[in-house]
């Protein structure tokens, strides 16, 4: 510093000696009027001036001079390397900002280079924090879309039970309903058991009546019967004599045939006599016959009373069995009108309990359902945070770092790996196959040369199914018109395209597209990988 | 006697008399007595229409069955039954009884000829009161070996 100020006022300094001597020398001169003196004198304190300038002026400003030269072009080297540096910057090029040819001074390069290990650091920082924070938000929203799906279920199932409830209240009440009708039909039906009973034992007094009755009736038709009997006996003996006389008058009238003329009037005698018998006999007949019917008659009265004595016996003891179990129904129906009267409190407290727990199933309902809302709500926050770590990764992967998990890195070395077989499409066609063994998340790459046109593609079998594939991509095809094409055309730089829907799979994904150069620096053709955001998170 | 045994099949007056179904008009001069309920005791022998034999008048009488007799049925007889005791014809005159079921009336028979043999014991038949009866002919029992000729015990006698 100090040695740049002296070069500044060494040359004024070394004039102003020149001029004070030379006019200190011209008075002197003039005034002793020596001039050759003054003229030697002056030459040589020129020449020396002229030595002292050369020395201490003119060659350190040769020299200075040199140093400005070669330091412009060291500027000028080294601001076309920052300007690559920068550029690379702008583009996100970390692997190409830090590429060690570059012409920077050494500081700055030790910036350059702390700035690029700092950002890079930063950017992966970024990366890995976007992939838990996706991966997290895909947890969350699964966790919140299970709890969710749960919530609807339990909403679901609390109002089953809340109908349940409701048919159980409602049952209550029918029971409690039946039960007290029971109760009173029950204490009805007491009444009534008490008068049938009532009416049953009067049944039975009646029968035990018309029992008796029917044993004097009995009785009487018995002594009929030995009336009967004596009569027949009668009437036998009547017969009896009847026959006798019969047979009397048949001997007499056979004496009188005997007789002769003088027995004509004993054998009429005879003769009417035996009329008369026969028609004892005749009568008899008759009264037995009617007899007959009336012992008949008298005898079916007597089997007629006693069944109908059994039969009143039979009544009388069903009578008495009916009145004991009327009884013994008229105290169950007593006890079943206590019974339905307690199960008609006990189902009304059911049914007040079944309305409280109703309440507070509804209460819990209420809950589930703004916990189901909240959850979807909270569903909804951890999709939306997955698409802001989505968006995340993609800006970070908008970087391309020396790193493994940049897409840009990864893409760039199937590039470089295309470079030096470009024009075998067999090794071409290879490599892109190969490329899903180790990226098993793309689901296409695909090479096409500057003017757009497809010279080379593969697709991963295991994400895109055959039929999908047919006509999404053919050789020659031109891509002239798609953006991701454009910004490769035009910048000569990778780049990765915002999110959307794959035509191959249906599924989110993006494109990542790096150039592929000539060793001179020239783009001769364009790469391109169609990621499946799906299977790219999950790595 | 010689008399009554030329009419003896235009005889006028007759006892009627019901055995089963059938009906049969005895001679009323050859019938002693008409006794119900006779008592008839069972007869050692073994001689085809004997029912019993009876106590008549303090001596004992054979009384067959007119319906065995007449027809050869052999029907269950009571102890106790209707016997007609009937004289037989011959010097010495001989008591014989037919037990019958019943007794009925005497009636005159109208003058018609029964167109029978006289060596067999029933003819007819007459129509007496709208009644089929079978005149019986007495005397044909009291010839010896008279029961041979009975349709009854021939009819018995083929049975066996």
């Amino acid at each position: 510093m100090n040695r740049k100020r002296y070069r500044t006022w060494l040359g004024p300094v070394i004039l102003v000696m020149a001029i004070l001597p030379a006019g200190a020398l011209f008075e002197l001169a003039i005034g002793a009027g020596q001039w050759t003196w003054l003229v030697r004198g002056y030459m040589v304190f020129a020449v020396l001036l002229l030595v002292v300038y050369v020395v201490l002026v003119f060659l350190p400003g040769q020299r200075v001079r040199k140093r400005l030269a070669t330091l412009q072009s060291d500027g000028e080297v080294h601001q076309a390397g920052l300007i690559h540096v920068l550029e690379n910057f702008r583009h996100g090029d970390m692997v190409a900002a830090s590429m060690p040819g570059l012409e920077l001074p050494p500081g700055i390069r030790g910036s350059v280079e702390t700035a690029i290990n700092a950002l890079s650091g930063l950017v992966q920082q970024i990366q890995s924090v976007s992939v838990e924070v996706a991966g997290t938000a895909n947890s969350v929203r699964a966790t919140s879309a299970q709890l969710a799906s749960g919530s609807s279920e339990q909403a679901a199932s609390v109002i089953e039970i809340t109908a349940t409830m409701e048919e159980l209240a409602r049952t209550a009440a029918q029971i409690a309903y039946n039960a007290s009708s029971q109760a009173e039909m029950a204490s009805q039906s007491e009444v009534a058991g008490r008068d049938g009973a009532a009416a049953i034992e009067g049944a039975v007094a009646g029968i035990e009546s018309v029992r008796e009755r029917m044993g004097i009736i009995e009785s009487r038709a018995e002594t009929l019967g030995a009336r009967s009997r004596e009569i027949y006996q009668i009437l036998d003996l009547i017969t009896d004599i009847a026959q006798e006389t019969h047979i009397l008058s048949l001997n007499a009238a056979i004496e009188a045939s005997t007789a002769g003329e003088h027995g004509e009037r004993f054998s009429v005698v005879a003769r009417e006599v035996r009329r008369l018998a026969e028609r004892s006999r005749e009568s008899v007949e008759s009264v037995r016959t009617l007899l007959h019917e009336f012992t008949s008659a008298i005898n079916a009265v007597v089997i007629s009373t006693e069944e109908g004595s059994k039969q009143t016996d039979v009544v009388a003891d069903q009578s008495r069995a009916t009145a004991a179990a009327i009884d013994q129904l008229s105290a169950a129906l007593g006890n079943t009108a206590q019974a339905a009267q307690e199960i008609s409190l006990a189902t009304q407290e059911q049914q007040t309990a079944s309305q409280e727990v109703l309440l507070t199933i509804k209460e819990e309902s209420d809950v589930i359902t703004e916990m189901a809302e909240g959850l979807e709500e909270f569903t909804g926050a951890a999709v939306r945070l997955n698409q802001l770590a989505l968006s995340i990764q993609l800006l970070s992967q908008s970087f391309r770092l020396d790193s493994s998990h940049s897409l840009k890195q990864v893409v760039y070395r199937i590039a470089q790996s295309l470079e030096p077989v470009y024009g075998n499409l067999e090794a071409i066609d290879r490599i892109l196959h190969d490329v899903f063994g180790d990226l098993p998340y793309l689901e296409m790459a695909y090479l096409v040369d500057p003017e757009a046109h497809m010279v080379a593609f593969a697709v991963n079998r295991e994400l895109v199914n055959k039929e999908a594939e047919q006509g999404m991509a053919t050789a020659g095809q031109s891509f002239s018109d798609r953006p991701w094409f454009q910004s490769a055309g035009r910048e000569h730089q990778a780049s990765v395209t915002p999110v959307y829907q794959s035509l191959l799979t249906g599924e989110q994904c993006f494109t990542v597209v790096v150039p592929v150069n000539h060793r001179d620096g020239t783009q001769k053709a364009t790469l391109g990988v169609d990621v499946n955001v799906g299977n790219w998170t999950r790595i | 006697m010689a008399e009554r045994s030329k009419h003896q099949y235009r005889t006028e007056k007759t006892l009627v008399v019901r055995c089963a179904s059938g009906f049969y008009l005895l001679d009323v001069a050859r019938v002693r007595r008409v006794v119900d309920h006779m008592t008839l005791h069972p007869s050692p022998f073994s001689v085809r229409g004997l029912a019993g034999l009876a106590r008549f008048g303090g001596e004992p009488l054979a009384v067959f069955s007119l319906e065995a007799l007449a027809v050869g049925e052999a029907r269950f007889r009571d102890a106790a039954m209707t016997v007609v005791v009937i004289e037989l014809g011959g010097d010495s005159p001989q008591r014989l009884g037919l037990a019958v079921d019943e007794a009925l009336e005497i009636v005159s028979l109208p003058e018609t000829d029964p167109g029978m043999a006289q060596d067999s014991l029933v003819s007819g038949p007459l129509n007496i009161d709208g009644r089929q009866a079978w005149l019986v002919n007495i005397d044909v029992l009291g010839v010896q070996g008279s029961l041979d000729r009975c349709p009854g015990v021939n009819q018995a006698k083929e049975n066996n």
